[in-house]
């Protein structure tokens, strides 16, 4: 009975090494913004899918809500857990780092799912998010692939693309600060042939790379407002 | 893993362990004793879906 399940998450997998210099070129970008993970910190990709990125990048933690890609993640020796991110199952500032790639285009409630990072998050700890720039030409080749598919059952049904301002607001809104981007894959994926250039900034890259830092939290400025003003 | 918690409510978890290899659990629960919410643990992965997610 598992056999269709197996297929779609291997050829998932396998789309990683028929476009190896574009995940290289990824890889790249994120780690322009991911400083390495000391032994001491604990980092989790959410989204992590059959464990890719956090592999390469030495990610001991996992979260998605697919069964059959962490089956394969775990193989490549990732702690996992099933889980969405609206609805983390982690106790609060219990993460450094956070990374999750290409998943905004799948979240249900993105503003609840920053709200989530944000509280799993130890102050002071980073959040880095990849993803398809909605108004890149990767990102409009992309929403063509996503509303032909829009009526099958598939992977790609209902995901939608966001642009770097709109990512970059929700972010800000649910509290991080110090928002720096980086971005890559300036030509067409089947045009790829060698790893691309990491560039300062967006907006001509398909693939954005947002870092930003959970600062001091709202209700700790209001306690400290709180002592004051009773002082 | 310690840093685990409801989903749901974010409040703490009573493990059951059914089996374990080495220092790995591969089966069993995690309690929520405030949402009398059972997360089963399979294949050492444990499902931490919000009931109405999961299948």
């Amino acid at each position: 009975m598992r056999t269709s399940s197996d297929m779609w998450v291997k050829e998932y997998d396998s789309w990683y090494d028929r476009h190896i210099k574009v995940f290289s070129s990824e890889l790249a970008a994120i780690r322009e913004l991911f400083h390495p993970v000391q032994t001491e910190h604990r980092s989790i990709e959410i989204g992590v899918g059959t464990g890719r990125f956090a592999q390469a990048l030495c990610i001991g933690h996992g979260a998605d809500p697919s069964k059959e890609m962490l089956e394969l993640a775990r193989k490549r020796n990732i702690i996992c857990v099933q889980a969405v991110a609206e609805s983390l199952p982690f106790k609060e500032k219990s993460f450094d780092v956070i990374l999750m790639v290409t998943v905004d285009c799948f979240l249900t409630d993105l503003q609840q799912a920053f709200s989530e990072v944000h509280r799993v998050l130890k102050t002071g700890g980073k959040l880095i998010l990849g993803m398809i720039d909605r108004n890149s030409e990767l990102g409009k080749v992309y929403e063509k692939k996503y509303e032909k598919r829009q009526h099958e059952r598939g992977f790609y049904t209902c995901a939608r693309l966001h642009s770097v301002e709109d990512i970059s607001e929700r972010i800000h809104r649910s509290g991080f600060v110090g928002i720096d981007t980086v971005q890559t894959l300036f030509r067409p994926l089947e045009m790829i042939e060698d790893s691309e250039p990491v560039r300062n900034g967006h907006g001509e890259g398909g693939f954005v790379v947002i870092a930003a830092t959970k600062g001091e939290m709202a209700e700790d400025k209001c306690s400290k407002t709180n002592i004051i003003s009773r002082t | 893993m310690e840093i685990l918690a409801c989903p749901l409510c974010k409040g703490d978890l009573v493990l059951n362990v059914q089996s374990k290899e080495e220092d790995e659990i591969i089966t069993g629960t995690l309690y929520c004793e405030k949402c009398n919410e059972y997360y089963p643990i399979d294949d050492g992965i444990p499902n931490m879906l919000p009931p109405q997610l999961r299948k």
